[in-house]
């Protein structure tokens, strides 16, 4: 009789995730309660954090089979096993790897965005290109410090400020470090306002901080309508690996401008890109499990991440300077930063930083230019990595 | 900490990725700032050449008629509900987008149509149940 309960209680002790939880796990998870307290008290980029770091809680507990990364570290899928052996994130993680959910988070970010103030100033499309200058040189950083070219390609596109951009990369190119790139790029976003101001302040004088810039011209309907169709065709003809990305988020633009499908727009802009918020963020999570989050590449994936966004941030900023000699006065540098994406939060800090120096300049506007821009030199940039190595 | 991977580093790899990756992104972005440019030409061209006609139309029957300051005295036609202190703030915000230089007038305000009858919300319930 004892026998049998003694056995009954081994047995349930061996079946359990106690028996088999290792110090990497507990680890992970000390990590996951970390992020869920940046995310609930600090309020750091929480619409996705909360379920990046829920997912990675669910992910290093073990026992559970929700999530299994050996599916998914090879090019090509064994769909074959994920429907027989796969846990509900490994169901769900397919819409990552299969680069749907970046895809239709970028038709949500379109139906949001205003690209007037860009249209109204095209040279901003130069600052958004010159932000890109992070991505590439992360890339040689990555390559130094002993990363593969395809590792390197989806590090440096840490520097774009754009995470769904980043998690279209990663998957294809280093599905294994995937969420050590998610997690650093949204880390990184969220520390925008602490990370570009004195980069920002450095590279610029005074003079060239007080700029005040010319009111922008107000810009027609057709002329927002026509916008992204055209740059739907000119970056998809030159960057075809860009289109999926570019593609969804002009759509979003287009029902947006268009005026007349306003139940698509608001479906696109909240219940649709929340939904896929919750799949994304919840499965990139999942990714960083402790075999390959704790290891010495997560820790340099951080130091080149956060190189990324300031040699981004300088990028931007010194085309500014390029472009306030060139317009004799005319443009301030500042916008220049805003050029790394992470919309609108970049273009705040331009605000923020020129009205330091001089309170009634009102940047904001400008800066959404460059900001904007950035989103479509980051697809574009990827696009190129993609066509690339993948 | 072994180095010795740096010597197999491919550096014209490398080099032609950041070289192509660049250029690229900035060929794209500079046909996107041409493009934009030459649509902006083209649009306010259209428009130039839509309010010079309309100006032209506007300058004849002006001399005749009653001066503009007759004009602005008669009151907008207002909804009811729609209180003078709103109409008021309406001709503002026009006046600050319109700048100082553009005379306008406000001929009426109507509250905008909010939701769908009972009706057509259920004509649009039945037509769309399908999807």
């Amino acid at each position: 009789m004892l026998d049998v309960l003694v056995k009954t209680i081994v047995d349930l002790w061996v079946e359990s995730g106690l028996a088999a939880m290792q110090w990497q796990n507990w680890v992970m998870i000390g990590i996951s309660f970390v992020l869920i307290y940046l995310a609930i008290v600090r309020g750091f980029e929480p619409l996705l954090l909360l379920p990046i770091a829920f997912g990675m809680f669910l992910t290093n507990l073990p026992m559970t089979e929700m999530f299994h990364m050996e599916f998914f570290v090879n090019k090509e899928i064994d769909f074959g096993q994920v429907m027989k052996n796969g846990g509900l994130l490994d169901f769900l993680y397919l819409g990552v790897k299969l680069g749907i959910y970046p895809s239709l988070i970028f038709l949500g970010i379109g139906a949001m965005t205003d690209f007037g103030p860009l249209i109204a100033n095209p040279k901003s499309f130069l600052l958004g290109a010159a932000a890109q200058l992070g991505i590439f040189v992360t890339f040689v950083g990555a390559i130094l410090l002993g990363f593969s070219p395809e590792f390197a390609a989806a590090i440096g596109i840490i520097g774009g400020a754009d995470g769904p951009t980043a998690i279209y990369v990663a998957k294809s190119l280093a599905p294994t470090i995937l969420g050590s790139i998610a997690v650093a790029a949204y880390s990184y976003m969220a520390l925008v306002p602490l990370i570009q101001p004195p980069i920002m302040r450095v590279l610029t004088t005074k003079k060239e901080r007080a700029v005040v810039m010319k009111q922008l011209r107000p810009v027609s309907k057709t002329e927002k309508i026509v916008f992204p169709i055209a740059v739907t065709l000119v970056v998809s003809l030159i960057v075809p690996s860009a289109a999926p990305l570019l593609g969804m988020l002009m759509l979003g633009n287009l029902m947006k401008e268009s005026g007349v499908v306003d139940r698509l727009v608001k479906t696109a802009q909240n219940e649709l890109m929340n939904i896929v918020v919750i799949f994304l963020g919840v499965t990139v999570g999942a990714t960083a499990t402790a075999d390959y989050f704790l290891t010495p590449e997560t820790l340099k994936i951080i130091v080149l991440g956060l190189i990324a966004f300031c040699i981004g941030t300088a990028g931007g900023v010194l085309f500014g300077k390029l472009m306030y000699i060139f317009t004799k006065g005319q443009v301030n540098p500042l916008i220049g930063s805003a050029g790394v994406s992470a919309v609108p939060m970049a273009a705040r800090v331009s605000q923020r930083v020129g009205a330091e120096t001089n309170p009634s300049n009102f940047l904001l506007m400008h800066a959404m230019g460059p900001n904007v821009a950035g989103v479509i030199g980051s697809a574009v940039a990827a696009g190129v990595l993609l066509a690339i190595f993948a | 900490m072994d180095f010795s991977y740096l010597a197999n580093i491919d550096w014209t790899q490398t080099g032609s990725v950041v070289l192509v990756g660049l250029v690229v992104v900035f060929a794209a972005l500079i046909i996107l700032v041409l493009i934009c440019m030459l649509l902006g030409k083209i649009f306010s061209s259209i428009s130039k050449s839509g309010g010079n006609a309309s100006k032209k139309e506007e300058k004849a029957p002006a001399k005749t008629q009653t001066p503009p300051a007759v004009k602005q005295a008669v009151a907008p036609k207002a909804e009811n509900g729609v209180s003078e202190e709103v109409v008021a703030a309406i001709t503002a915000a026009i006046a600050a987008m319109m700048g100082p230089d553009k005379p306008f007038v406000l001929r009426s305000v109507k509250r905008a149509k909010t939701g769908r009858s009972a009706w057509n919300a259920a004509g649009i319930a039945e037509n769309t149940r399908p999807f």
